[in-house]
């Protein structure tokens, strides 16, 4: 019945009417950009491992896609907790007692050269690796033309790089490598087997006496590929494999998780979109709660006197209660779903703003499955069905009697409850503040801290609503009064409604206070990290180049006359996992590698701890100051 | 009788003279909205016949108005009785005393009568609606009829005169049969011609619908429209006409003013 008249009078409440769909609208497109992306970081993170995604064969040895056409069973891998295996490991495990050959991989710089001296990139701008040959056969990779490279100067390229370069075996092109640029030979192109397409990370293959001496680790190999022998399981044979390198300190991974052991930022990137969306998804849950909620009490209160007449002439509160949440209940699945396509857009577009950050991988593709639809449409009806309960409450004060004639005048002052959840959410957020400021956790704690305390704030500023308004209308006036006879009517006008201001003022305060939360915290934390980085560098000059600088330029630059200290430094990320954190989330952290040597001379990293002698090839210790996390390398 | 039958219950006290539409028994009520509280009505009694036409009235602050909201059901007394025909309001819970205003009273407002976003024949059908029912197919051709709104019933309220929107309040009010029709100022809001017509039409509903109304009102024209006329003033009951004229009920009034 009382959809009935919800329908009847919606005709002629459009303003209103509109006011709410759009508000569930783009309340349901956020809800459904955070499902893509949650839905992304779930399962591209495991596609990702599982080698299903295209673009994502793996050049160095191809763990994500080894083994798929010439063996049933997923090989394990053992991966050398980043910190290299020495090549008599490699040596261990290459036996034929536990039914496996094991392959090492060697990562190698090497950046392609154009014939004007800028670099090539490959696809979407990203870097080439060098491998060693006999890494091949982890992917495998297959000779397409050519032969298999021999010489300290022959070099192999994949299909997509060679094409890029446009050189065919016999060719010659320029490579940078640890060596500095030099001039190399194409002696074969090889492709991926099984595998169509752009390599996720272009593929440059050395002769395996180069690659030792070019290792970015020398005398240590990446990671180290098993191939199982017919008729052994990849259970079986990481069993063996773990039993075999017990001692050493080195992980061994099979299956959808080999992906991990090889690119870094597939690691982070899926709980990084979790987070995202979770934390997006629950702001924007209470953003469309309070805004929905604003605009049906808003209604509610420009139809209190039709509200009261139906009152007098027979309806129960009950019934107009529903009329409310009819009104939203009506307009809540068409905005839902018609959120999805906008949502699919936004996704479409900051997909690539996120991947221009890397905050995601370059190939980062989202995943637009059937549930995140479906959630969106049923949060967002949910979160009209709670919006328009609260605004519905409030017609429950509505007297019959004032359909007779009385002014319509609003219920003054604050509930006592009211006021003292209020006050209760003040302090809460002055706890939180004060703790903040005194503490200087890593980014991630502090900006979880920021966002609890933008929402408390958010929330108490709401409850405190018609209070905040009458306090900012006492600033505020005056200055509209000065402005003329509008002006003038505008404050006399919002000192008497001043609920109605709060419920209008209260969700731009939300909107307002939460974009400043995402994109300053954002920015605020890169403005620091540059400062740290800047306030860090005490050397007169910074060298740098389009690629990196090859090693053997600090080397050449040290001897020089006039230069008293040099430190070669680069930039990286590590990925931490916190001790004693129970889920165990990988948290991305930037990383500093310096050379130990006359380290004082050049950078200042307000070490507050230990002291830099320490460093060394194997004594690496982070230390960590201020918001960003130095990591300490090795020379 | 000449029209047809509601399927709607009319009330036994519609029958004139059997019983009395509705009686108030030493009613007080205190209006607490001041900043103390003073007596709006004060140990008030009345009796109103079925099927009357009947007065309420009073300076400004005489208690017209909260007389009106108690016998209707709109507000709660402090103590006293009211009763509409067998029913005792003041024993009915908030859900009762809706369905009996849904059912058993009619009300037309000085103005703001209407749910603008709802046409004439909704309007008057809304109460029927709210209750759940539906229209019977003869008795609103009939009603609208009565109160010669012929025409205009897909027309929206804003589309109408005043008293045109004076008259579908009536018509809502009749289409339940209520026991009393309770009007308040209903020509307040009116030129003099259209008020004369609405009060034709509200001595029609009670002479010839045999329904009760009683009416709010300062205006001793309106007032000579009716069958009897109650005077308040300061809370208390303090006088009533039968067949009141416009001069008896003018120079009743500027007495009160006076003393008031």
């Amino acid at each position: 019945m009382m959809l009935w008249l919800t329908l009847s009078t919606l005709r002629t409440r459009k303003g209103g009417l509109l006011g709410t769909f759009i508000a569930l609208l783009i309340g349901s497109a956020v809800l459904s950009v955070c499902g893509i992306l949650l839905e992304s970081g779930l399962r591209s993170d495991a596609e990702v491992r599982g080698g299903r995604r295209g673009r994502r064969g793996a050049p160095a040895g191809g763990h994500a896609r080894r083994r798929q056409e010439d063996s049933s069973t997923d090989a394990p891998e053992a991966d050398p907790g980043g910190a290299g295996s020495g090549a008599g490991e490699a040596r261990t495990v290459d036996q034929d007692a536990w039914g496996g050959t094991g392959r090492g991989d060697i990562g190698v710089f090497a950046q392609m050269v154009g014939p004007d001296g800028v670099p090539l990139a490959g696809a979407d701008g990203t870097q080439s690796l060098g491998h060693n040959w006999s890494s091949t056969q982890l992917g495998p990779f297959r000779l397409t033309s050519g032969r298999a490279p021999v010489g300290m100067t022959d070099v192999v390229l994949d299909t997509d790089l060679a094409a890029r370069a446009d050189v065919v075996p016999g060719d010659r092109l320029s490579l940078t490598t640890g060596a500095g640029t030099g001039r190399f030979r194409v002696s074969g192109i090889v492709a991926l087997q099984g595998h169509e397409g752009v390599l996720r990370q272009p593929a440059v293959f050395f002769s395996d006496a180069f690659a030792e001496r070019r290792s970015l680790r020398p005398g240590l190999v990446d990671s180290l590929g098993v191939l199982a022998a017919p008729g052994t399981t990849s259970a079986e044979l990481a069993d063996a494999v773990s039993t075999v390198l017990d001692g050493h300190d080195v992980s061994v991974r099979t299956g959808d998780d080999r992906g991990e052991a090889e690119f870094l930022d597939v690691v982070t990137s899926g709980p990084r979109l979790v987070l995202l969306a979770v934390s997006v998804a629950g702001n924007i849950f209470l953003v469309t709660i309070f805004v929905v909620s604003s605009t049906l009490s808003l209604a509610v209160g420009h139809r209190r006197r039709e509200m009261a007449l139906l009152r007098a002439v027979g309806a129960a509160p009950r019934q107009v209660r529903r009329m409310v949440t009819a009104e939203a209940l009506a307009t809540a699945p068409a905005g839902g779903v018609l959120g999805w396509p906008v949502g699919v857009l936004v996704v479409r577009w900051i997909g690539g703003r996120l991947a221009e950050h890397s905050f995601v991988p370059f190939d980062f593709e989202p995943v637009y499955g059937p549930l995140p639809p479906m959630g969106a449409v049923l949060v967002t009806v949910l979160t009209a069905y709670l919006a328009a309960l609260t605004a519905a409450r409030r017609t429950t004060r509505i007297r019959p009697t004032e359909a007779l004639g009385e002014a319509a005048v609003e219920p003054a002052g604050l509930g006592r409850w009211r006021t003292a959840t209020g006050i209760v959410l003040i302090l809460g957020s002055a706890a939180l503040f004060a703790v903040g400021l005194n503490r200087s956790d890593d980014f991630a704690t502090l900006a979880g801290l920021a966002n609890s305390l933008v929402l408390t704030v958010v929330i108490a500023v709401a409850v405190l609503g018609p209070v905040v308004s009458r306090a900012s209308m006492r600033v505020v006036g005056p200055v509209l009064r000065a402005s003329g006879v509008t002006g003038h009517l505008a404050a006399a006008n919002n000192s008497i409604h001043v609920r109605r201001l709060a419920g209008a003022v209260t969700p731009l305060i939300l909107a307002v206070s939460f974009a400043a939360t995402v994109i300053f915290a954002e920015s605020t934390s890169q403005h620091t990290a540059r400062e740290q980085r800047e306030a860090g560098l005490v050397a007169d000059h910074v060298l740098t180049a389009p690629v990196k600088v090859a090693p053997e330029v600090v080397e050449d630059l040290r001897g020089r006359e006039g230069i008293r200290a040099v430190t070669g430094l680069v930039t990286s990320s590590v990925v931490g996992v916190a001790v004693g954190s129970d889920s165990g989330q990988p948290v991305p952290l930037s990383a500093q590698g310096l050379e130990p040597e006359a380290l004082a001379e050049t950078v200042d990293l307000d070490l507050r701890q230990g002291d830099f002698d320490r460093l060394g090839p194997r004594h690496g210790r982070p230390q960590y100051h201020g918001l960003v996390p130095a990591g300490a390398g090795r020379g | 009788m000449t029209h047809p039958t509601p399927r709607t219950q009319p009330s036994q006290s519609a029958v004139p003279g059997v019983e009395h539409a509705v009686q108030l028994r030493d009613v007080t009520k205190r209006d607490g909205r001041g900043p103390r509280p003073v007596l709006a009505l004060d140990h008030v009694s009345a009796d109103i016949p079925g099927g009357s036409f009947t007065a309420v009235m009073g300076p400004s602050d005489s208690g017209k108005s909260t007389f009106l909201h108690c016998a209707a059901g709109l507000d709660r007394v402090n103590s006293g009785e009211v009763r509409l025909g067998s029913t005792y309001l003041s024993r009915l819970g908030e859900a009762s005393l809706t369905r009996l205003r849904r059912q058993r009273i009619g009300f037309v407002f000085q103005a703001f009568n209407l749910v603008p976003s709802l046409d004439v024949e909704q309007n008057i059908t809304l109460p029927l609606r709210l209750g759940g029912r539906k229209t019977s197919r003869a008795w609103l051709p009939y009603v609208v009829e009565r109160v010669g709104l012929g025409d205009h019933l897909k027309h929206m309220p804003s589309e109408l005169s005043g008293g045109q929107q004076q008259r579908v309040a009536i018509a809502r009010a009749i289409i339940m049969r209520p026991g009393v029709i309770f009007a308040d100022e209903p020509t307040g809001a009116l030129d003099p011609e259209t008020a004369r017509s609405i009060l034709t039409l509200l001595r029609h509903t009670a002479t010839e619908l045999h329904q009760t109304v009683v009416m709010v009102t300062h205006d001793p024209h309106a007032a000579s429209y009716t069958e009897s006329a109650l005077f308040l003033a300061r809370g208390r009951l303090v006088s009533s006409l039968a067949s009141p004229t416009a001069d008896r009920v003018g120079s009743l009034m500027a007495g009160l003013r006076r003393d008031a």
